[in-house]
């Protein structure tokens, strides 16, 4: 059996000779459950005069079926740019093994530890880590850059700030959702009673449990922030009501010893439903890529 | 509790010069004597029903690929915009000969979501496949589909819109009141003589059906009693006299829509019917 799977191993990886890298896909492991992931490598190698390996953090739920293209185009286009790039997906998320009730704030920080550590060992020369988040995937980068000294960089896309709003928010779609299906008017506090006494709670067809909410209901990134004194860039991607937490982020970000590049962009975005053609930002990508050149490739002294 | 010893692989495969995404599950237990495989068309169902599926079949003795198309998840290109009556047939038929050869089965079972059932629905002149599954897809023309949306709007909301003050502005707008009358005159008209349209189903659907009455093509439809196009289907599917095919099943979700699997139940109900067809159909038969 095990000739008849090596056989496949030969169409996990591509090469595009046109964007001048190659992608490989593959299974590794954390706490005993298979990770799905993809290594984005440059065709002509990483720059001698930087070694900085860029690992994704994905959001959350339902958001990372929306985002998954922008992700995509987004680790390409580094790659490209000769930035090594690792998009992974959390224990009892996309292609990996495991159930939603894996899945915790705690969780997807251990995964993101394990994946830095499998990326370091995997590709040779990479010394320093710049965590890429999407949405919940910015505020795991944040906790990540605390407890891991090679990350030196963060590029925080619409990071989830206080992340008991963020789950209220959840429950207030599903709201509008059922109102908007002419079902019977369901309050914030009831389907918040229901979460906690049932343990779980099903928000547009994904399972939100008791867990996840409980751990990070106290958790507000700008008061939690001490350790990470890197650069960073904060993108305000869409329409949205967070000038102030990003604000105060930023500021949080910035009194640590670090720089803060603040970007506002007004992508039309919805968030919790997927639209065809999938959603991708020529601008948010042609923001990072340059960010990275001119933070990693060429820094100001 | 025992571990499941998965064996999937990701497959990067090329057609029409670019690179598509796709993940292959080889079953974990033995295989069915007849080798058989179900492409998924998509891998992006919501909440991961479609790797759910996967596994869940994998573990009984099939193959399953879930693949994706030009420009989405994984693959590379750019992608085209889903227009109900170009379905991609012929990117279709270029996965299923890419399956043939890779896995050389002797059954491939086609299973598409929406505008993927189109496609999947649409490769079956082409293309020598041994099942189908069709979740919640449209079945109508672009113009049979305004007027079946026209119907849902009342004929007082009409009648309202005039009397407020945008009617000055629309007296002088010759598309926006032309527009209006049309769809003011269709509703009386339904209303006056109750007249049964035809159905404008899509141009293709009768032959594809045809073919699948004549081979005896095992295939299930998943609806929802609430998804807007089942009350369509339904009144198809009763003109051909559909009951009297028994390769044909129609597995309805009472009282639920399965457009989007936007819920859990539309979640389970979509896995156990595919599960329990697949396992009915093709598991210590002849089909």
């Amino acid at each position: 059996m095990s000739n008849i799977l090596s056989e496949f191993d030969k169409y996990a990886s591509r090469i595009d000779h046109g964007q001048k890298l190659q992608e490989r896909a593959f299974f590794f492991q954390n706490k005993g459950e298979n990770l799905f992931g993809i290594f984005y490598l440059p065709l002509e190698g990483i720059f001698e005069k930087h070694k900085t390996g860029i690992v994704m953090c994905q959001p959350f739920a339902m958001e990372s079926m929306v985002m998954q293209r922008v992700e995509v185009d987004i680790a390409r286009n580094l790659a490209k740019n000769r930035f090594p790039v690792f998009r992974f997906h959390y224990r009892g998320c996309g292609e990996s093994e495991g159930v939603s009730r894996d899945v915790t704030f705690s969780s997807q920080i251990s995964d993101t530890l394990c994946a830095i550590k499998y990326f370091m060992d995997q590709i040779d020369g990479i010394d320093s880590i710049l965590l890429l988040g999407l949405r919940m995937g910015g505020s795991v980068a944040i906790k990540v850059s605390e407890l891991e000294p090679l990350v030196k960089y963060l590029i925080l896309c619409e990071p989830v700030v206080k992340l008991k709003n963020y789950f209220y928010e959840l429950l207030r779609s599903k709201k509008i959702f059922l109102l908007s299906k002419g079902e019977k008017s369901v309050s914030i506090e009831q389907l918040h009673s229901e979460l906690i006494n049932n343990g779980k709670l099903d928000v547009l067809g994904y399972l939100v449990h008791k867990e996840i909410f409980t751990e990070t209901e106290s958790i507000d990134l700008c008061e939690s922030i001490k350790g990470f004194s890197g650069n960073s860039l904060l993108v305000e991607l869409s329409f949205s009501n967070v000038k102030i937490s990003f604000q105060s982020l930023r500021e949080q970000l910035m009194k640590t010893g670090g720089t803060c590049d603040y970007i506002a962009m007004k992508e039309h975005i919805h968030w919790f439903f997927s639209q065809s053609p999938e959603f991708t930002s020529k601008r948010l990508i042609h923001t990072i890529v340059s960010w990275c050149k001119e933070n990693i490739l060429y820094p100001a002294k | 509790m025992h571990k499941i010893i998965r064996q999937e692989k990701p497959v990067y495969f090329s057609v029409r010069n670019k690179d598509l995404f796709g993940v292959l599950y080889i079953p974990n237990v033995s295989p069915l004597p007849k080798k058989t495989v179900l492409i998924q068309v998509c891998r992006d169902l919501r909440n991961r029903v479609g790797l759910k599926l996967a596994r869940e079949l994998s573990s009984l003795g099939f193959y399953v690929f879930r693949f994706d198309f030009f420009g989405r998840g994984d693959s590379s290109g750019i992608p085209r915009i889903c227009h109900i009556e170009q379905p991609f047939t012929h990117e279709l038929i270029d996965v299923v000969n890419f399956v043939n050869v890779l896995l050389q089965p002797k059954r491939t079972i086609v299973l598409g979501n929406c505008f993927d059932a189109i496609t999947s629905l649409s490769i079956v002149p082409f293309c020598k496949i041994h099942g189908l599954i069709l979740m919640t897809f449209p079945i109508v023309n672009s113009n049979e589909l305004i007027k079946q949306k026209a119907k849902q709007i009342s004929f007082g909301l009409i009648i309202d819109n005039f009397r407020k003050y945008r009617i000055k502005k629309e007296l002088f707008d010759v598309n926006l009141l032309r527009k209006s009358l049309n769809l003011g005159f269709g509703i009386l008209k339904k209303k006056l003589i109750n007249a049964e349209s035809d159905l404008n189903i899509m141009s293709d659907i009768p032959n594809q059906f045809s073919i699948i009455i004549k081979d005896r093509l095992p295939t299930l439809l998943l609806f929802g009693s609430k998804d807007f196009y089942y009350p369509i289907l339904r009144q198809y599917l009763e003109q051909i006299n559909y009951t009297k095919y028994k390769n044909i099943n129609l597995c309805v979700m009472e009282g639920g829509e399965l457009y989007g699997l936007n819920n859990i139940q539309s979640q389970d109900f979509v896995f156990s019917m595919i599960v329990d067809w697949m396992t009915s159909t093709y598991i210590g038969t002849d089909n």
